[in-house]
């Protein structure tokens, strides 16, 4: 099974980059910070730029606040003029009010889907317990919280057939079990979200005055997080606190075992992938030959 | 003498429509702290009870945090309600799946059989096991559902459920906003240890925390949770620049005793004090406080509210395990449960943390309860 492989970026000017190279698919928009949102205009162009050069074309949004969802009903309306689209969904209003734009359907996003195993912490239980507890235990974390039947309905009676989940190999084999229930599933490549904040860690440690005036240093910066003591690294990208995992080919030949073929890459500062060269290289470096 | 009846009636709804007070959600973890935080003027109680079947299965609050029988919780309820009080239990699971579905069943089943007057559910599976049980109760979203908008709200409502705790990341205008759009009850955090970071979407907390790197961060820095710790901040850039070393998560001690007139005014139901885990006496000595404020806030009584609200600045304990008052803790350290954050120092700037350790030698001298108590009584 060959991968596909999909540009994720909030920024025009990588995008175009992002257009230019061998990547299937686009993705524009914001998955965790709402005052990075972008216009109306920024939206319109971007899918312009995109729908001309024959890609799929993919709109994100983050967790928001009432002012922001505001503004995301401007950019639902579009895509619901422009035929059918879909848009990555991480807050519970925009499934809410997808029943109004019959042409847009929902990408379940990272942030409505809870998994455990992206906790950076070796240790996974609070007791010394025999070996066989311990299993069952990890087990539960490996999964996420789709492992779960019922819940899969709950969302595909939303009209959530596709879901987007994180490159955790010790997960790898419970994600099959989405699979197995009628789910397309697009796996993130190179950062884990950690944690979230609204309170951006990265623009109060730069000393922005408010965060809806927010020069957006993020845009070209993002900072690693070294902890000795307990001996963790962490890269610091705006709002969000991130597990960087290098990828292989190897396993993502693993993961087309299971049918899981389409995977996401984001264009930042602190994935370092930001031009079409960078692009390419990673394509030939993990596709699936 | 019908129209009469009517009429009070309606003045009453319109009275409690124009200046509705809250109530409090006290936290417990056994049946001693529910007759305390009751005596201390709860109006609701909330716990979590643990379940024996997956009682190693620990995702956010270990069993220390929890009433440990469904014995004692039956205690809870009975004396709970025999004072007009409701108890709330937290599912407390984020997650579900076939493992854990036998488990949570019975935990549910066993919680209701006790007489619970509602469950805080955080999860869809879980949602979907309690529906597709012969169980009656009203059913509160947690935090983990991310409320942020009316429309999350409204989506909830749809759900089924009765009430909605909001995300503790908001801000009172938002809060405001919500109320107005939404019909159904909203419940937010007023005070406690809380978090900088969205509860739904941090994994920092979620597995316990290394034992033994826990314990040399205890030594090394009297600090144990991992969104509290110093991290060394590097340049993501050919440089690789070390920039600083600070504590960049930075999560609170939550305080909103002088932001209660606002809160009050934003028309929420509850309000929710945070520390299931925390000793008896600080949720004790905070319910008082909150009640005291909010019964002089009832009656108009603004001038005495700010004499109390003074005095207990001055003298509640701000954090369990410390002997610093809140205006000492909180107030100078600009940390507001509902103000800007992005202006708030950095936690323990160097001359504070010389004076808070000289404190510290002091109060191993001291009995940390008994100072508690003792300044509750002063109060």
């Amino acid at each position: 099974m060959r991968s596909t492989f999909s540009a994720q970026t909030d920024s025009l000017s990588m995008l175009k980059e992002a257009v230019k190279s061998n990547c299937t698919g686009i993705r524009y928009g914001i998955e965790f910070c709402e005052w990075k949102l972008p216009n109306q205009k920024a939206l319109e162009d971007a899918y312009n730029l995109i729908n001309h050069k024959n890609k799929d074309f993919t709109y994100i949004t983050p967790r928001v606040s009432d002012n922001s969802l505001e503004k995301i009903r401007g950019h639902l309306d579009f895509l619901n003029k422009m035929g059918k689209n879909s848009v990555v969904v991480n807050d519970l209003s925009i499934i809410n009010i997808l029943e109004q734009y019959p042409n847009v359907k929902p990408i379940l996003g990272r942030q409505l889907i809870y998994t455990p195993a992206r906790c950076p912490w070796k240790q996974t239980t609070e007791y010394q317990v025999s070996f066989l507890t311990r299993r069952r235990v990890e087990k539960i974390f490996h999964m996420t919280n789709l492992n779960y039947e019922p819940t899969i309905r709950f969302f595909q009676n939303l009209g959530v057939n596709h879901v987007d989940i994180d490159w955790i190999p010790v997960c790898f084999q419970n994600y099959a079990f989405l699979v197995k229930n009628g789910l397309n599933v697009f796996v993130h490549l190179h950062l884990i979200p950690v944690t979230i904040t609204r309170r951006c860690h990265t623009a109060r440690f730069l000393k922005e005055n408010e965060l809806e005036d927010c020069s957006k240093p993020c845009q070209t910066r993002a900072f690693l997080l070294k902890q000795d003591i307990i001996n963790v690294h962490l890269t610091l990208h705006g709002n969000t606190v991130f597990k960087y995992i290098e990828p292989t080919r190897e396993e993502v030949k693993n993961l087309s075992k299971y049918n899981i073929s389409n995977f996401i890459f984001t264009m930042n500062p602190a994935t370092k992938i930001e031009n079409q060269y960078q692009i390419n290289a990673l394509i030939d470096n993990l596709q699936n030959t | 003498m019908w129209w009469g009846i009517f009429d009070m009636v309606c003045l009453t709804a319109l009275d409690k429509k124009r200046n509705p007070i809250p109530k409090i959600l006290s936290p417990i973890r056994s049946f001693e702290a529910g007759i305390r935080v009751i005596k201390a003027g709860a109006d609701q109680i909330y716990c979590g009870v643990t379940i024996p079947e997956i009682k190693n299965f620990v995702l956010y609050r270990g069993s220390a945090h929890e009433v440990p029988t469904y014995e004692e919780l039956e205690r809870i309820v009975k004396y709970a309600h025999s004072n007009s009080v409701e108890v709330v239990v937290t599912i407390n699971q984020p997650h579900m799946t076939h493992l854990i579905e036998k488990p949570i069943q019975n935990h549910i089943r066993s919680c209701v059989d006790k007489g619970v007057d509602a469950l805080i559910v955080g999860d869809f599976g879980v949602l979907s096991v309690i529906k597709n049980m012969p169980v009656k109760v009203p059913l509160y979203a947690s935090t983990y559902m991310a409320s942020l908008n009316c429309e999350a709200v409204d989506f909830l409502r749809k759900q089924g459920f009765n009430r909605v705790i909001l995300e503790r990341n908001l801000t009172i205008p938002e809060i405001s906003k919500i109320v107005q759009h939404s019909n159904i009850e909203l419940e937010v955090f007023i005070h406690g240890g809380g978090c900088s970071n969205i509860n739904s979407s941090c994994y920092l907390y979620h597995y316990s925390f290394p034992e033994k790197e826990h314990f040399a961060l205890l030594m090394k820095e009297n600090i144990c949770s991992p969104c509290t710790i110093h991290y060394e901040v590097y340049n993501l850039d050919k440089t690789g620049e070390k920039l600083e070393s600070i504590p960049i998560m930075d999560a609170l001690q939550y305080c909103s005793l002088c932001k209660l007139p606002e809160l009050v005014k934003a028309g929420v139901t509850g309000f929710k004090i945070e520390g299931r885990g925390n000793p008896i006496e600080y949720q004790e000595s905070t319910t008082r406080a909150y009640r005291e404020l909010l019964d002089l806030l009832s009656q108009d009584r603004m001038e005495k509210f700010k004499e109390k609200l003074e005095l207990y600045r001055r003298n509640l304990i701000a954090m369990p395990s410390t002997i610093w008052s809140l205006k000492e803790f909180l107030c100078e350290q600009k940390r507001c449960y509902y103000s800007p954050f992005l202006h708030t120092p950095y936690r323990f700037p160097l001359s504070w943390q010389a004076s808070t350790k000289s404190k510290f030698k002091a109060w191993i001298t001291k009995s940390m309860a008994n100072k508690i108590r003792s300044s509750g009584q002063t109060i």
